[in-house]
């Protein structure tokens, strides 16, 4: 049976291949080249070809299982040492298709993995609180005191919504700063975060891994300034949003 | 930063929406030997993009999905 490689990522060769299991199961190896070596695990051509794989992405679930089996060998390399993850569906019809590849964008990957080494990924979600109750349940005694009452509260939404606003650009910022790295996603859905809550946050930071604790800290911190804002945190995660070259 | 046993664990939990995310956002793109096209590359991200709304509609259907693995802070 015909195989292709899937291809995760990046480390430098003295890095050997982590102890996982890659898609569907099968063993990772390392592919050499130079000071490079792609992490790579054999997937059966019939399925992985164009047109097939194609047809298999159209199917959630196996995205998904694809999706996690990418993401675990990434997390296990990134355990190891340094890594620069590829694109997820980065394919390979040989060996020496991918040696290719580590030596006609040596450059490329080693000053993508000079970014990121000794450097994890960190994900910063913020939600907002609870909206406080704004008047007491008393009915207006009159029209004036009924306008005076919603106008005050709309004061007090607008002023706790700047406040919640200046708070996460706050959290941002001095992560940033702490960070090597930072970048912001869309924020997601609430039915995606699930969460109540809506999410008002979704930062990665880019950190030295000596710096976890400190970093946790940090964060801690920043959730400790403002009432409305929970912070929450995920990873390490391998430094997916920090290997892109900027666009020109 | 040693990994624990447990850190491993709680990784290994990650919420498909946090990890689809990254997918998105990143990981180099290799031009070149690679089996896809670029039609096809556009069509993975399609796909991810479609996943996510498929977690969002999973959840209104009330199936079960494994939780956020993040750690709150409050």
């Amino acid at each position: 049976m015909a195989e292709l490689l899937w291809a995760y990522g990046v480390v430098p060769a003295r890095q050997g291949p982590p102890a996982v299991a890659g898609i569907e199961g099968a063993p990772v190896a390392a592919v050499r080249d130079g000071g490079l070596a792609a992490l790579a695990s054999p997937v059966p051509a019939e399925r992985f070809g164009g047109a097939e794989l194609q047809r298999r992405l159209e199917d959630l679930d196996a995205l998904a299982a694809l999706a996690r089996a990418h993401d675990g060998v990434l997390n296990a390399a990134m355990e190891a040492g340094d890594v620069v993850p590829f694109a997820i569906c980065t394919i390979f019809a040989t060996p020496e298709a991918v040696r290719g590849m580590l030596a006609g964008d040596a450059d490329r990957l080693a000053s993508a993995l000079e970014r990121v080494r000794g450097m994890v990924e960190w994900g910063v979600k913020g939600f907002a609180g609870a909206p406080e109750p704004v008047s007491s349940g008393a009915r207006p005694s009159s029209g004036t005191e009924y306008l005076t009452r919603r106008r005050a509260e709309r004061e007090q939404l607008a002023a706790s919504s700047s406040e919640l606003e200046s708070a996460v650009a706050e959290a941002h910022e001095r992560l940033a700063r702490f960070a090597a790295g930072a970048t912001l996603d869309r924020p997601q859905d609430r039915r995606l975060s699930r969460r109540e809550a809506e999410m008002v946050l979704n930062g990665s930071y880019l950190v030295a891994r000596e710096r976890a604790d400190a970093f946790a800290a940090l964060v801690r911190a920043l959730a400790g300034h403002h009432a409305g804002l929970a912070l929450e945190i995920t990873g390490p995660w391998p430094p997916y949003h920090f290997v892109r070259e900027p666009r020109p | 930063m040693t990994m624990t046993r447990e850190d491993i664990a709680r990784q290994r939990e990650v919420a498909l929406v946090d990890l689809v995310d990254r997918l998105l956002a990143g990981g180099v793109v290799i031009g070149g030997d690679i089996t896809l096209s670029i039609a096809d590359v556009d069509l993975v991200y399609v796909g991810l993009r479609a996943l996510i709304t498929s977690v969002a509609t999973a959840d209104e259907l009330g199936l079960s999905l494994p939780a956020a693995g993040g750690a709150p802070f409050r």
